[in-house]
């Protein structure tokens, strides 16, 4: 019998722990946690929640599924796996944004059952397609007359900071995000947001006054003991989720015009019927594979991802390094009701297994792993803008996914001509014949055809 | 109505002076819970201003209507029983 192996991100709250069996996601509950566990079920809210879309589904389970590893817990309950698990520092404005709102939407309506979360970290949002969901069922817990919002602060350096800094900055929040896991502080933000912010009263006090306020408690306990004997009507309480919903979803990031790729679209060196070819050939590889799980490797604004879903993909996940191709691509398929999550990626440096023991969170490898993979116009960016050599980059791709589609784009490409226009070609290895030989060296080539006159090839690949 | 507004009255004061000690497994920080009572305050404060404001608007207008009608009445003679009979 399999043995149940516990989520190494899952040990802050004492109330209970993730496990896995096989496929199948477990959650224990502990005896400290159970009355509350409970409690919060007889109010009615999760089958709400649930209903909503706003909660992730969960059925009672056997708990000798999980033999000694639930010994000592009260009760076991099974949740369904997600298609993919991304982190904060993956998103897009566009899906911190609607993350945002979705954990106050959920917290207004838990309130109103009197009921409220234990925290407020982002990490316990994930995502459907463009849709989120909150995962952490045992963050829901009693809500006490006159207790303060405990998730508040962490709510700011999780959601509302990271949103600002683009907002107010147009700095996107992913490389800090990643380096700094518990989120951006008011006071670091606060050094670094101009004068005239102050303005806005929602940053001056969720920015500048709590960061103040939080400095004076650091230098004396008179504030502390101050804070200890407050109390906040459940009026306030819905006031303060209510007036931060409405003022983050009027946030946008910083104008800063189209960037490079949200122009792509319009902007490359195919032709209308080339762009068909190039289509054609990607539906018939979805068609013939589909692919429960598809990465999309250089998204761009998600047309591909788009086409592969209509042609038979389940879900869809676009990796891009682009925050405003990123910012289209996610409106984009929230509008269209699509299953497809575009995050952000730097190939060269993807996220790292990190956080405590350098196991709470994994690395993009460890959790990339799809039924299919494209890779379209991506390759020679890697091998020439990023010097990576051609066949790391193509190991790279092929580790993703068993089968897939990787798209050679010729030297003298007008594409990768302005790549190399300020820069010596140091690649003369880069050719179609050597990106063939690695293919064929890795997998075996079901296909290839030609799909533009300046000589951009396709390969569908399949490892098994 | 007089009712709501001593309603609100009586939340905004709570906010500000009750107290009891907050728990979680999460610190949620000094700063943090001496903003969320200010921000309560303000924003039950803010309630009860944009409540009488409304009343303030309501009583103009009436005052502005009820003083029309006086200068209707007062202004040329008015035919009584046709008014009440349209008021029922």
């Amino acid at each position: 019998m399999a043995t149940a192996t516990s989520e190494p991100g899952s040990f802050r709250d004492n109330k209970g722990r993730i496990y896995y069996l096989g496929d199948r996601v477990f959650r224990t509950v502990a005896p400290v946690g159970v009355a509350d566990f409970e409690a919060v079920r007889a109010t009615g809210l999760v089958d709400e929640l649930v209903a909503a879309g706003l909660l992730i589904r969960e059925d009672r389970a056997d708990k000798a599924l999980l033999g000694d590893s639930a010994a000592a817990a009260s009760l076991v309950i099974e949740h369904p796996r997600l298609p993919y698990v991304s982190y904060p520092y993956e998103w897009s404005f566009e899906g911190m944004k609607a993350a945002a709102l979705a954990h106050l939407e959920l917290h207004q309506k838990a309130l109103q059952k009197n009921v409220t979360l234990s925290d407020a970290t982002a990490f316990n949002m994930q995502f459907r397609g463009t849709k989120p969901v909150f995962i952490d069922s045992l963050s829901l817990r009693m809500y006490d007359e006159g207790e303060f919002w405990a998730g508040h602060r962490q709510f700011c350096e999780h959601f509302v900071n990271p949103l600002l800094l683009r907002s107010v900055l147009g700095v996107p929040h992913n490389a800090w995000f990643r380096g700094a896991m518990e989120g951006i502080s008011a006071e670091e933000l606060s050094q670094l947001l101009p004068w005239r912010s102050r303005f806005s009263w929602n940053i001056l006090t969720h920015v500048f006054l709590q960061a103040r306020l939080q400095r004076a408690s650091g230098s004396a306990d008179k504030a502390a003991k101050r804070a200890e004997t407050r109390r906040l009507a459940k009026i306030g309480f819905e006031q303060i989720l209510h007036t931060l919903h409405r003022w983050i979803s009027k946030l946008e990031p910083r104008k800063s015009g189209a960037t490079v790729w949200q122009n792509y679209a319009n902007d490359n060196s195919y032709v209308d019927s080339e762009t068909e070819h190039k289509r054609d050939f990607v539906a018939e590889f979805i068609r013939n594979v589909k692919p429960e799980l598809l990465f999309d490797i250089g998204c761009n604004t998600g047309d591909y991802s788009f086409l592969a879903l209509e042609s038979g993909a389940r879900h869809a996940v676009g990796l891009d390094f682009d925050h405003g191709a990123l910012d289209f691509a996610f409106r984009r398929a929230s509008d269209l009701d699509v299953d497809f999550l575009p995050l952000h990626l730097d190939a060269a440096n993807p996220s790292p297994s990190q956080g405590w023991m350098q196991k709470e969170r994994q690395g993009l490898m460890q959790r990339a792993r799809g039924d299919g993979v494209l890779a379209l116009a991506v390759v020679h960016h890697l091998a020439i803008s990023k010097n990576l050599p051609l066949q790391e980059v193509l190991d790279w791709i092929v580790g993703i996914a068993p089968k897939g589609v990787i798209e050679f784009v010729p030297k003298h490409d007008p594409m990768v001509q302005r790549l190399l226009s300020l820069r010596e070609d140091i690649f003369p290895g880069y050719s179609e014949e050597s990106f063939r030989d690695s293919i064929a060296a890795r997998a075996r080539v079901v296909k290839s055809s030609v799909v533009s006159s300046s000589g951009r090839a396709l390969y569908w690949y399949d490892r098994r | 109505m007089r009712a709501t507004v001593r309603h609100t009255l009586w939340l905004s004061f709570a906010c500000v002076v009750f107290a009891t000690p907050g728990y979680a497994y999460l610190d949620p920080g000094t700063g943090s819970i001496l903003l969320q009572s200010l921000l309560a305050s303000v924003a039950v404060a803010m309630g009860v201003l944009r409540f009488h404001w409304h009343s303030f608007k309501a009583f103009l207008a009436n005052f502005v209507a009820s003083s029309a009608v006086k200068e209707k009445e007062t202004g040329e003679a008015v035919d009584t029983e046709s008014e009440s009979q349209s008021g029922q």
